[in-house]
């Protein structure tokens, strides 16, 4: 993946479409159908306006980042996006914990295994800090939750789609029961698939090939929080 | 919803534009037996080990053998039944209008059945004949060089007056290269063909439209048919190449030794060679120059772009929050506003991207913009994003 010339002033940006697009289009059935848009902000490192205040920071984030050409896989093409919220004065934003069985809370990493400890219970919290409670508006009623479809699966739930990189993405309603600060929290069940020795070989660590990592992205549809944790198969677990 | 914005109608629109794109050939392309692909479809029984040969030859822009190898255009020749070349053959026709040549020709039937295939598809008639008109002039071609430029070169339509070809009129005429000059090259001057005023003379066939191909020394004198649409230049041989020049050399036929010794004029050549042999001796001596790497054909394409262009409309009040991680710290705080200056600051976000999506959040299509630009409360942002197709 390159960068794209900065000298440029382009008022046209020119979209590719993604691998999820071309599907849609080959599909000649109407379902390629823009309805709405979303801007990212995937390149930005916000934290230089922490080191160089708001002034030099800026320029310095405008000046001197580059920025990659855009990417056509569907999972990767757009991570963080920038969120619309009424009220302009927040100063914390909501973020996403995970609890659960099998996780480790300094790494967020979950382990899970494919010979007796084949699901693992998990929730995700909406959580802030030094605030009384979460702006309405960023209380998720939601949740996108994306995983790959050769390994993983949510218990009792459908994939709304399994894209070409076989990628499923649910959607998740979230638990009746609020957090202490009115956040949002979805528990779900992850459930290891069966897992062939063959898939082991091919997709295993290099250094275990009893071990396979793959990551899990929860989105909040409300507060537009992202939050991105690994799971490790253990073939003997 | 927080990170989405609707499209309405207003925001999406279509538009066509035209892509030009400048085609360069160079004679060693065509010259060069490595980038110049022969499939030997035709095969002959009868003496000796027969005849193989092509029915046109395709030129890439490297060596064939590469997988990286772009084959650029297609090469052959044909005949008219009416051209002198084919009535001094002497042929009888059969009761099924099949053509009977004596054994001192090849391949007569199929040099005949492509101009009648190219006749066909760009006059709408196999009989018809190919002709070029200056003034009240008019000339019958009736022994074309076909070049075929393929699609990848010509794309949707070649573009008016943009044609030129660069060629020798004949083969080496040196007395050292005459015995054996079939694929001598010559030293004389070039001459250039072009397309010049067919922007204002748009004529219209069967095949599309078509410009007719002058010689750039003398404008009155048209040498071929380009159907632009089609991507297909029909050569007047007869008019463009030395008809007088003696051509000496071997050729494939069928005999014991699968060769013969011939010693003849360019129509003679056309008669007695093979479509392979013919194709070999006008790629050779009439595009190969002794400088190399010269351009033997240029031309400019036209490929046409159907767009949609959405305006992605960003309010001020939007978008002034980002879900980056570095946007906040471990204690949920957005960075971007200085501790202390809360009351007085506001948040706001650099954009890198521009997702289209499609109602089930599907991701169909992304947009980068070739630096951040900030995106804050005291700013509404329009972005224009097109989608080609």
């Amino acid at each position: 993946m390159g960068y794209l010339q900065s000298d440029t002033n382009n008022v046209i940006l020119d979209a590719v479409l993604t691998d999820t697009g071309r599907q849609f289009l080959s599909r000649n059935d109407n379902s390629f159908s823009v309805s709405k848009f979303a801007v990212g902000d995937d390149e930005v490192d916000y934290t230089i306006i922490q080191k160089f205040g708001r002034t030099v920071g800026k320029e310095k984030i405008e000046k001197n980042t580059p920025v990659f050409e855009a990417l056509t896989n569907q999972g990767l093409a757009q991570k963080y996006r920038c969120i619309s919220v009424s009220n302009p004065s927040l100063i914390r934003l909501p973020n996403l914990t995970l609890t659960g069985e099998g996780v480790d809370s300094s790494t967020n990493l979950v382990s899970i295994g494919t010979t007796t400890v084949k699901t693992r219970n998990l929730t995700v919290a909406q959580s802030i800090q030094d605030e009384n409670t979460i702006d309405v508006e960023l209380r998720d009623q939601a949740f996108v939750v994306e995983m790959n479809n050769q390994f993983l699966q949510v218990l009792g739930a459908t994939p709304e789609d399994i894209d070409g990189q076989q990628r499923a993405t649910y959607l998740l309603t979230r638990d009746a029961v609020e957090t202490a600060v009115g956040g949002s929290r979805l528990s779900f069940t992850v459930s290891t698939k069966a897992i062939t020795e063959s898939q082991y070989q091919i997709y295993g660590a290099t250094f275990n090939k009893s071990l396979i990592s793959t990551f899990v992205k929860v989105s909040g549809i409300q507060s537009g929080a992202v939050f991105q944790f690994e799971v490790q198969i253990s073939k003997s677990v | 919803m927080a990170v989405f914005k609707e499209f309405n109608g207003n925001d999406v629109k279509t538009s066509r534009s035209f892509l030009n794109q400048l085609v360069d050939i160079i004679n060693t392309d065509l010259s060069s037996s490595t980038t110049r692909r022969k499939f030997q479809v035709f095969v002959t029984g009868g003496v000796g080990p027969g005849v193989t040969s092509s029915l046109f030859q395709t030129v890439y822009d490297q060596d064939f053998t590469l997988q990286t190898a772009n084959a650029v255009l297609d090469m052959t020749i044909g005949l008219h039944t009416g051209s002198q070349v084919v009535v001094n053959a002497n042929p009888i026709i059969d009761a099924n209008g099949k053509y009977l040549f004596g054994s001192d020709t090849l391949m007569m039937r199929e040099k005949i059945d492509l101009y009648r295939q190219m006749a066909q598809n760009l006059l709408g008639d196999s009989d018809a004949t190919f002709t070029t008109i200056s003034g009240s002039n008019s000339y019958q071609i009736k022994e074309p060089l076909f070049i075929n430029f393929k699609r990848l070169f010509a794309r949707d339509q070649m573009k008016r007056e943009t044609f030129a070809i660069q060629y020798f009129p004949s083969a080496s005429a040196l007395a050292a290269d005459v015995a054996g000059n079939l694929a001598k090259a010559p030293k004389s001057t070039t001459k250039i063909l072009t397309d010049i005023n067919s922007s204002v003379n748009k004529e219209f066939t069967f095949g599309g439209q078509i410009s007719y191909v002058v010689d750039s020394s003398n404008v009155a004198n048209p040498l071929g048919v380009l159907f632009i649409d089609k991507g297909i230049f029909v050569m007047d041989m007869s008019r463009s190449f030395d008809q007088a020049g003696p051509l000496s050399g071997s050729l494939k036929a069928v005999t014991s030794t699968g060769t013969t010794n011939f010693s003849g004029s360019f129509a003679n050549l056309l008669v007695s060679g093979c479509i392979d042999d013919i194709v070999d001796h006008i790629a050779t001596t009439r595009f190969l120059s002794s400088t190399l790497d010269q351009t033997a054909v240029t031309f400019q394409n036209i490929t046409n772009i159907n767009s949609t262009l959405f305006f992605a409309r960003l309010a001020s009040d939007e978008f002034n929050y980002s879900s980056n991680p570095t946007y906040t710290d471990s204690s949920s705080r957005i960075v971007v506003i200085d501790e202390g200056q809360e009351d007085t600051q506001q948040s706001f976000t650099f954009i890198t991207s521009v997702g289209l999506y499609d109602a089930n959040d599907n991701l169909l299509a992304v947009a980068k913009l070739s630096r951040p630009i900030l995106k804050d409360a005291d700013r509404d942002l329009t972005l224009k994003i097109r989608l080609d197709y």
